[in-house]
């Protein structure tokens, strides 16, 4: 027995000390297969350190040379959570070298409202973009600092992050209450391409295509275009989804993030939908009229497999309705009211040249007080009843632009539509 | 005594004549076209008269004497024929219409003696004066009406009118409607409107409403000179008339008696209306009308007449010359309106269009 028990103790020794080098005690990047150098470690450690002093968040990125006695590299994060952090609030990328996959681990499962899919998956991205081990956990603590940053989170006295945290993730599931306690998650920077083919509908040479025509809407009418294609809604509706990941992303131009967004959903069982979201300028310039267009070209398309065809028709239309009108035309128009308002005062003044009016009545004959009301009878006649349509208006909706409008997850204002075929 | 049948407009209550080429009653009033079958079966409501009026106008006339009519003399127009008359030695030298010459036709021979007349009040200065005052701030004015040498010609002139007075009776239906129920569903708003039918009568007394009795002086411009007040008006004596001219009416009583009617029928139309009260509206369906002792008299009325010509065309103001209101149109310049308001409406234009540029709207 005795025997069995000092194996056992040997071997989670063992174990411990293969995954978890002792020196990391004092580094937040756990190294134990030596990828990276010493100035490297120290220059690494700078980085999480800062982002624990600013943010009060504990990040790590650990090269482990394998997660066996694992069942998911999740729980290995976990582990490692718990042995070297006192934090409660805690990312852990891990890259487990000898499967080639890496995960995150979150603390408290924050990741629904600071690392989301989107977060995680360019942060993934930037690490696997990477040349070096060491860019590549540069490239992590970056985008850890970035999330943070974006999503407001900051370390205090008072309040720690986690709080934060959780006063903002409260105030996004009642949008409708307090929608500007959550625009502090919106994205002040654009993380994304603004062609983003996560359902692999289009070819390299037509992403390169639709990447340069909306390159140059964005810079000639100073609003964003977007594309984006997804396999799956995540739950959410498809407006829902386009307008987090518009808001989430930190698509749009300037403050007022102009610009719009068209999401197709190329789904299992031949699930298909394009929706547009449209905010700022793109939101007051194209009206629900414009937007039905827009979809029914796409999906004229878009349904036959012509996804060039389709998101040509998105960027064309959406161009005639961002189109900046001629300044010579807002000229004519002023200069056509002022004409009428003119014309309507020099009219008003030449009336009082007219002074002769046929009398239609003897009022100024009746003598006084002689009316004798001599006869007086109101008979019921009928009772009818009028009905009049109600204005038809959309939940949550109201018609302050050009068209209708919603409110997204964030607190912004949306426009936009959706059709599925 | 006489009866007239007169057909109703249903929609706004005036009287509907045979429009011979649409082959229907059509209302001058407000354009409608009714078939005249239909139009005999509008439905009355109980209690209400058919649409008939019943009038009758009556009047005492005398005769002019030799010895009024010895020292006057009448005078015509040859470009209007016009006919005023004047005495011998006030004499006349051009037509107060048309501002023609006139010639002497010879020595009055007069008809009807007019009942009344009310003198003049105000003098040929007051008339001046007025004008004067009445062409002030006028914008657009043609350039004619400012030459201030025409303001001489103004001549005073005694315009014939036949004043009928009576006791009126009118019988007058409406359909009234008031809303009595509001409710709504998902989908719709609903209102329950009530209609009735309502029936009036009553009767008024009118006295001396003036109708212009020649034809030369537009019915208009003598009714916007009202009211004239004819408790001030004298029993008829031909020295009233020295200095002035005086017009020979050339539209008799009997002509004369519809444009009355209408205007007492109106009078009584509006005030039995005003009694059809507690409703959201009322509309007219149908009046008639009684005459009780109607009667009526001729009558001068002093007018200070000046007839300007403006590209071919007789523009003629007038002063009450008892009261001393003064109307007339004054013709307007089209294109300087248009002119103007173009030059005004472009700097409207060119402002919004800074403005709106300032603010960042455009």
């Amino acid at each position: 027995m005795k025997k069995i028990i000092t194996t056992l103790l040997v071997a989670v020794f063992a174990l411990s000390f293969m995954l978890i080098p002792a020196s990391a005690d004092d580094f937040n990047t756990l190294d134990p297969t030596g990828l990276l150098t010493e100035d490297e470690m120290f220059a690494l450690e700078q980085l999480a350190v800062d982002i624990e002093e600013q943010y009060g968040y504990f990040a790590m990125i650990c090269f482990a040379e394998n997660t066996d006695g694992y069942e998911t590299i999740l729980d290995f994060g976990h582990d490692l959570y718990d042995s070297f952090s006192d934090k409660k609030y805690a990312v852990i990328f891990v890259d487990d070298l000898s499967q080639s996959l890496c995960d995150f681990f979150v603390s408290e499962n924050y990741e629904e409202y600071v690392f989301t899919h989107d977060v995680t998956t360019a942060i993934f991205n930037a690490y696997n973009e990477a040349e070096t081990y060491y860019l590549g956990a540069v490239a992590f603590y970056n985008g850890v600092a970035s999330a943070l940053e974006n999503a407001g989170i900051a370390a205090s006295e008072e309040t720690t992050a986690a709080e934060e945290i959780t006063d903002a993730a409260a105030g996004t599931q009642d949008t409708t209450e307090a929608p500007e306690e959550t625009t502090e998650f919106v994205k002040t920077e654009r993380l994304l391409p603004l062609v983003v083919d996560n359902a692999d509908i289009l070819t390299d040479e037509e992403e390169a295509y639709f990447l340069e025509r909306c390159q140059a809407f964005t810079d000639e009418y100073k609003c964003e275009i977007a594309i984006v294609t997804i396999t799956d809604l995540e739950g959410k509706t498809a407006q829902e989804y386009a307008d987090d990941f518009y808001d989430y992303n930190g698509y749009g131009y300037g403050e007022n993030k102009d610009g719009l967004l068209c999401l197709y959903l190329d789904g299992e069982e031949r699930q298909r939908n394009a929706t547009l979201t449209t905010s700022g300028t793109a939101q007051m310039n194209i009206g629900d009229d414009e937007i039905e267009d827009i979809l029914l070209a796409i999906a004229g398309s878009a349904k036959f497999g012509e996804f060039k065809d389709a998101f040509d028709w998105y960027i064309d239309l959406s161009e005639e309705a961002v189109k900046p009108v001629p300044p010579l035309f807002w000229l004519l128009i002023c200069l056509a009211v002022g004409m009428v308002i003119g014309l309507i005062i020099t009219n008003s003044m030449a009336s009082k040249n007219y002074s002769v009016h046929k009398k239609e009545t003897a009022a100024d004959y009746v003598r006084e007080g002689t009316l004798m009301i001599t006869g007086r009878n109101d008979i019921f006649r009928n009772t009818r009843v009028n009905v009049t349509p109600k204005p038809k208006s959309n939940s949550g909706k109201s018609s302050d632009s050009n068209g209708s409008t919603h409110t997204s997850s964030s607190g912004r204002s949306h426009g936009g539509g959706s059709i599925s075929f | 005594m006489s009866t007239l049948l007169q057909q109703k407009c249903p929609n706004c209550g005036g009287s509907v004549s045979f429009d011979t080429g649409a082959q229907k009653l059509k209302c001058p009033f407000c354009d409608s076209e009714f078939d005249v079958e239909a139009a005999a079966g509008h439905r009355t409501p109980d209690g209400a008269a058919a649409a008939v009026d019943n009038i009758s106008w009556e009047s005492d006339t005398s005769e002019w004497t030799t010895d009024e009519t010895t020292g006057m003399r009448v005078y015509m127009c040859n470009s209007c024929s016009g006919e005023v008359v004047a005495d011998e030695t006030t004499g006349a030298t051009s037509c107060p219409y048309c501002g023609s010459p006139v010639v002497m036709k010879g020595q009055f021979d007069g008809a009807l003696r007019p009942h009344l007349v009310i003198p003049f009040k105000l003098d040929k200065e007051a008339a001046k004066k007025a004008f004067k005052q009445h062409m002030t701030g006028k914008k657009f004015v043609a350039r004619a009406f400012k030459d201030d040498n025409k303001i001489d010609e103004i001549k005073g002139v005694y315009v014939p009118h036949w004043l009928f007075s009576c006791q009126a009776e009118g019988q007058v239906s409406f359909v009234a409607e008031k809303t009595t129920k509001r409710w709504s569903d998902a989908d719709n708003n609903y209102t329950e409107i009530t209609e009735y039918d309502c029936y009036r009568s009553g009767n008024m007394i009118f006295d001396n409403v003036p109708v212009d009795g020649s034809t030369k002086m537009p019915d208009d411009l003598m009714e916007s000179l009202e009211p004239f007040n004819v408790n001030e008006a004298v029993p008829f004596n031909v020295g009233y008339l020295s200095g002035y001219l005086a017009d020979k009416f050339d539209v008799d009583a009997t002509s004369s008696m519809p444009r009355a009617n209408d205007r007492i029928r109106q009078s009584i139309a509006d005030n039995l209306k005003k009694t059809v009260d507690g409703y959201d509206s009322v509309t007219t369906i149908q009046s008639n009308m009684t005459v009780l002792g109607g009667d009526y008299k001729y009558a001068l009325y002093p007018v200070w007449l000046l007839t300007i010509k403006h590209k071919d065309k007789d523009h003629v103001f007038a002063m009450n010359g008892q009261t001393g209101k003064f109307v007339g149109n004054i013709p307007t310049d089209t294109k300087k309106v248009k002119t103007v308001g173009a030059l005004i409406g472009a700097g409207i234009g060119v402002a919004l269009w800074a403005v709106l540029n300032l603010i960042g709207l455009i």
